[in-house]
C-alpha cells in the first residue's frame, strides 16, 4: 500500500508506530526525509542536482532493539506498508532508497557493542554500529575487525552484511561473509530468529549465508557476531610499475596461485594509473601500478614479501619500493573524498564484477570494448581490488564528464552503459557484482544472471515476505 | 544569500559521507540531516529554491549543529562545513526567520553587554568572559600584575547565532577598549573568546596593531619554556578533553597536553579515538540553552566513552567544564589542574 500523508489514516498508523517504538523514534521532518531520499547511487544524486522533487519515505523509524524492529514489521505487514532498511545510506546501488515511500527503517540506534570474547576472538554487536566506531572500539580492546572498506566511516555494520561488503584487506581476512559467525534477524513477519552460532557445521544448509546479501528483502539483520584479530606485529607494502596490465596481472595471479597470503593486492590499469595514481600518489609515469602488502609476525612478513617481489620481478617491472606502497596504504581512503572522487556534473559508475583468473582479463577487455565503442564520450578505467586463490574482482569505472542535462536522458544513457557493460562481463564469466550489491541499479539483470535458478530466490522471498513489504523494487524481485 | 559564498562546500559535501562518524550532533540523534551531507543537501535545495529557507525543519537542523568542525578537520580537503552552517544562520536571520528562542538569547546577551576594564598600564590584559577566578589563577601562576577586561561575551554568541551585525558592534567596542588599555598581549582562558579575537575580529576588519592574542595554554607554555613558571608535583591520571575552538579552529592540541605532562599528570586518551569532539557543543556557545535535550544526549555519550565513571577529566573549555560539572563528572579546568601543582620559578 502506498501511504498518503494528508489523511487521518496516516495519522493513525503514525500514532501506532510511536506507541510501538516511542515518539522519539518516529520522524517525519522534511530535513531528515530529504537525507533518506538520496544514497550514494548516482541517479538520485542526479535527480537532486537537477532540482527534481525528492522521493522520500513518509516515515522514518529508528528502532532501538530487535523487538522494536519486530513491532514495526508487524504494523507494516498489517497495513502492507513498504519497509526499506537504511543504515549509513552510503550504498552505491540504490538499495536503501525508499522508492515506494512508506517506512525507512533506520538502524543506526541499534549501535551497542555487546561482547568481546577474548577467548574465541569474536565480537558481538548490533548492526547499526558505524563501522569506524566499531573498529575503534575493537582496537581499544586490543584487536581489530580487519574490515577496512573505503566506506568504513560512512556505513553501518548491517550495511556490509546486507550487500556482502568487503574491505581493503579482504585477500587475507576475507569479505564480510567470511568474517561472520552468526546473525540475529527479524523476519518480515516480525519474528526474531538466530542462525547457528558457528559458521562451519554439517547441520543442514547455511541460513547465515542465505541472509547475507539479501539487501533487506528478507528481513532486517539486527545483531551479528564477527571474528576479530590480534593487531599484527607489522604490516609492510611494496609497489611496482609494470609495462602493462597483462604483465601485472600475470604477477598478481602468480602471487595468489603460489599460495602466498598477502593481506591486499591492488592492480591499476594503465589509464587509472595515469588518472588517479598520478593525482593521489604523484606517480607520473606510464604503466600499470601494482601494490601488495603482508601483515603478521615480522619474519613471516619479510619472507613472504621477498617471495612476492621475486614473482613480480620476473615481469621486469620498475621497482617503486616500499615507500610507494606505504604511501598508497596511507592514502587508501583519500580517493573517495572530494575533490578526488568523481563528482557532478560527471556521470560515473563502478562496474564491479568478479571472475576467475582464466576469465578476468577477458571480462576487462570485453567491458572496455563495449563502453569505449558504444559510448565514445565515456572514459573507462579500472583496477583489480580483491584477490582470491582462484581469481579477482574488477573495479572498472566509466566516467562521462558532460552527461545530458535532462535527467531522464542522462538516466537512460547511464542505464544503457550499465546494461551493456554488465552483459559483456556476464558473457565472459563475470557476475553482476562482487561487493557493492544489486539494489535498485542492477535488479533488472538478476534473472539473466541466475537463469532459471532465480525462481528459487523468488520463491524464498515469497515464503519469507508474503506481503512483499521488505525493500520492494530491489534485487530483481519487483514490486 | 550568504550560503552562496560556500557553494564549493555544498557541492563537495552534499553527496559525501566520509565524515559522518564525527558529526557531534549526528552521533547522538542518528539523523541523516544532522551530518555535513544532510545539511549540505538541505542547503542545496534552498540554494535552488530560496523559499524553502522558511521550512522550520530546515531551520531547526541549522541550529542543532554543534559547529564543532570535527568533520572539517577530518576531511582531507578541509571543506568548511561549519562555515556553511554559519552562513545559513545569517541567511535565516536576515530573512527574519530566526526562531524566537534564538532572538531572546541574542537580546539577553546584548542587554548584559557591559565590558569593564580594571587595572592600567600593564603589558598583559586578561580577557575574562566567565565569572570565574581565571585572572587570579593566572596572576598566581605568573606572579604578574595584569589588567582585566571582564565581558559577558566577545560577540561570539551573536556571531554563531547568525546575528553578525550585533557581533560586530560588540567586537568594535571590545577592540577599542583593548587598544586603549595599552597592553601588548591579550590572554584569555576561553577558547571561544580566543577564537573570536584571533579569527573573527580580523575578518571584521579589526586590526590589532601589533597586539598579540594568546590562549592561556600557549601563553603559559611560553612562560614555562622561558622558565618563568615551574610546573611539578603530580602523578595523577587524567583525561584531557580538547576544546573545539582550540583543536578544530586553531590547531592547538599540543600545548595543553604538554603543560599537563610538565605538571606531572599522566594523560590517558579519552574515548576510542582522537578525532571526535567531546566538547558537548562548545562551538555552538549556547547549545545547552537552545537544545538542552541534545546536550544531555551528548553527556550520555560522553559517559559511555569514559573508561571508568570516576575518571578525572581536564578541559580547557569553560563551557565543557560547566556542562560536565553539572552532570556530576569529576572535571577540572586546565588552570585548576596547573594551579594544583605549580611553583613560581
Amino acid at each position: 500500500m502506498l501511504l498518503q500523508t494528508d489523511n487521518y489514516h496516516f495519522e493513525m498508523i503514525h500514532s501506532e508506530l510511536k506507541w510501538a517504538v516511542g515518539a522519539d523514534n518516529v520522524r517525519t521532518d522534511d530535513a531528515d526525509k530529504l537525507g533518506h531520499s538520496i544514497d550514494y547511487y548516482w541517479v538520485p544524486e542526479l535527480w537532486h542536482d537537477r532540482n527534481c522533487p525528492p522521493q522520500p519515505p513518509q516515515i522514518i523509524v529508528t528502532p532501538e532493539t530487535a523487538q522494536d524492529v519486530a513491532k514495526v514489521m508487524k504494523i507494516a505487514n498489517n497495513y502492507k506498508i513498504p519497509v526499506t532498511p537504511w543504515g549509513g545510506g552510503s550504498g552505491s546501488q540504490g538499495g536503501a532508497l525508499p522508492i515506494y515511500g512508506g517506512i525507512s527503517l533506520d538502524t543506526k540506534k541499534l549501535n551497542k557493542v555487546l561482547e568481546i570474547d577474548e577467548k574465541s576472538l569474536t565480537i558481538t554487536a548490533e548492526t547499526g554500529c558505524n563501522m569506524q566506531q566499531l573498529e575503534w572500539a575493537t582496537e581499544k580492546a586490543g584487536y581489530s575487525t580487519m574490515h577496512f572498506p573505503a566506506s568504513i566511516a560512512c556505513a553501518t555494520l548491517g550495511g556490509f552484511l546486507a550487500h556482502r561488503g568487503t574491505g581493503v584487506l579482504s585477500t587475507k581476512y576475507g569479505k564480510i561473509e567470511d568474517m561472520v559467525m552468526s546473525i540475529e534477524m527479524v523476519t518480515p513477519e516480525g519474528e526474531v530468529i538466530n542462525t547457528l552460532p558457528v559458521p562451519r557445521h554439517a547441520s543442514g544448509p547455511d541460513l547465515t549465508q542465505m541472509f547475507l546479501g539479501s539487501e533487506g528483502t528478507l528481513g532486517v539483520m539486527t545483531k551479528v557476531t564477527l571474528k576479530i584479530h590480534p593487531i599484527p606485529e607489522c604490516r609492510k607494502f611494496h609497489a611496482f610499475l609494470f609495462k602493462n596490465m597483462t604483465s601485472a596481472m600475470a604477477a598478481g595471479s602468480e602471487l595468489m596461485t603460489s599460495r602466498l597470503r598477502p593481506a591486499v593486492i591492488r592492480l591499476y590499469d594503465t589509464p587509472e594509473t595515469a588518472k588517479l595514481i598520478k593525482k593521489v600518489l604523484g606517480i607520473d609515469r606510464e604503466g600499470s601500478y601494482l601494490v601488495f602488502g603482508f601483515d603478521g609476525p615480522e619474519e613471516m612478513v619479510d619472507l613472504e614479501m621477498a617471495r612476492a617481489c621475486e614473482i613480480c620481478r620476473k615481469q621486469n617491472p620498475e621497482d617503486l619500493g616500499t615507500e610507494m606502497g606505504q604511501t598508497w596504504w596511507d592514502n587508501r581512503y583519500k580517493f573517495f573524498y572530494p575533490p578526488y572522487m568523481f563528482h557532478m556534473p560527471q556521470a560515473f559508475g563502478t562496474l564491479d564484477t568478479v571472475a576467475t583468473f582464466a576469465n578476468i582479463e577477458n571480462v576487462y577487455w570485453a567491458m572496455k570494448k563495449v563502453v569505449t565503442e558504444n559510448f565514445p564520450q565515456a572514459t573507462f578505467i579500472g583496477h583489480f581490488s580483491h584477490w582470491y586463490e582462484w581469481g579477482c574482482m574488477l573495479y572498472a569505472r566509466f566516467i562521462i564528464d558532460d552527461p545530458p542535462s535532462d535527467p531522464a536522458e542522462a538516466t537512460a544513457l547511464y542505464n544503457k552503459i550499465w546494461d551493456m557493460a554488465i552483459r559483456a562481463a556476464m558473457d565472459n564469466g563475470g557476475v553482476i557484482n562482487e561487493h557493492h550489491g544489486v539494489g535498485l541499479k542492477l535488479g533488472r539483470m538478476m534473472p539473466e544472471l541466475y537463469g532459471n535458478a532465480f525462481d528459487i530466490l523468488k520463491r524464498i522471498k515469497k515464503i519469507m515476505d508474503p506481503n512483499n513489504i521488505m525493500n520492494p523494487g530491489k534485487m530483481g524481485f519487483g514490486n | 544569500m550568504h550560503i552562496q559564498t560556500h557553494t564549493d562546500v555544498i557541492s563537495a559535501c552534499r553527496f559525501c559521507f566520509m565524515c559522518r562518524h564525527l558529526d557531534t550532533t549526528g552521533n547522538v540523534t542518528f539523523r541523516e540531516a544532522d551530518t555535513p551531507r544532510g545539511r549540505a543537501l538541505v542547503l542545496d535545495r534552498i540554494r535552488m529554491n530560496p523559499e524553502q529557507l522558511a521550512n522550520p525543519d530546515f531551520i531547526n537542523v541549522m541550529y542543532q549543529s554543534t559547529l564543532s568542525a570535527a568533520c572539517r578537520k577530518h576531511c582531507v580537503s578541509h571543506y568548511d562545513e561549519a562555515g556553511l552552517v554559519l552562513q545559513a544562520r545569517r541567511d535565516i536571520v536576515e530573512q527574519n526567520l530566526v526562531p524566537e528562542a534564538v532572538s531572546q538569547l541574542a537580546q539577553s546577551i546584548q542587554e548584559q553587554f557591559d565590558p569593564k576594564l580594571t587595572g592600567e598600564g600593564q603589558d598583559v590584559l586578561i580577557l575574562s568572559t566567565q565569572k570565574d577566578t581565571f585572572e587570579h589563577q593566572l596572576v598566581h601562576l605568573t606572579d604578574k600584575t595584569v589588567q582585566v577586561l571582564q565581558v559577558n561575551d566577545t560577540g561570539k554568541i551573536p556571531s554563531v547565532l547568525g546575528l553578525t551585525d550585533q557581533a560586530k558592534e560588540m567586537a568594535k567596542q571590545i577592540a577599542a577598549m583593548i587598544k586603549k588599555s595599552g597592553c601588548s598581549t591579550v590572554v584569555t582562558n576561553s577558547p571561544a573568546a580566543f577564537d573570536a579575537l584571533k579569527n573573527d575580529y580580523p575578518s571584521w576588519e579589526i586590526d590589532w596593531d601589533g597586539i598579540t592574542i594568546e590562549h592561556s595554554s600557549t601563553y603559559l607554555t611560553k612562560l614555562v619554556d622561558a622558565k618563568k613558571v615551574t610546573l611539578q608535583c603530580n602523578d595523577e591520571v587524567v583525561y584531557y578533553i580538547d576544546s573545539d575552538y582550540l583543536r578544530n579552529y586553531n590547531d592547538i592540541t599540543v600545548e595543553p597536553r604538554q603543560l599537563l605532562e610538565q605538571a606531572g599528570y599522566q594523560l590517558n586518551p579519552f574515548g576510542t579515538n582522537p578525532e571526535e569532539s567531546y566538547a558537548l557543543g562548545e562551538a555552538a556557545m549556547v547549545l545547552d540553552q537552545l537544545h538542552p535535550k541534545l546536550v544531555q544526549m551528548m553527556v550520555e555519550r560522553f559517559k559511555s566513552m569514559m573508561d571508568q565513571p570516576l575518571d578525572r577529566i581536564v578541559t580547557a573549555s569553560p563551557y565543557t567544564l560547566r556542562i560536565l560539572r553539572g552532570a556530576g563528572i569529576d572535571v577540572m579546568s586546565l588552570e585548576e589542574a596547573l594551579l594544583a601543582c605549580s611553583a613560581k620559578a
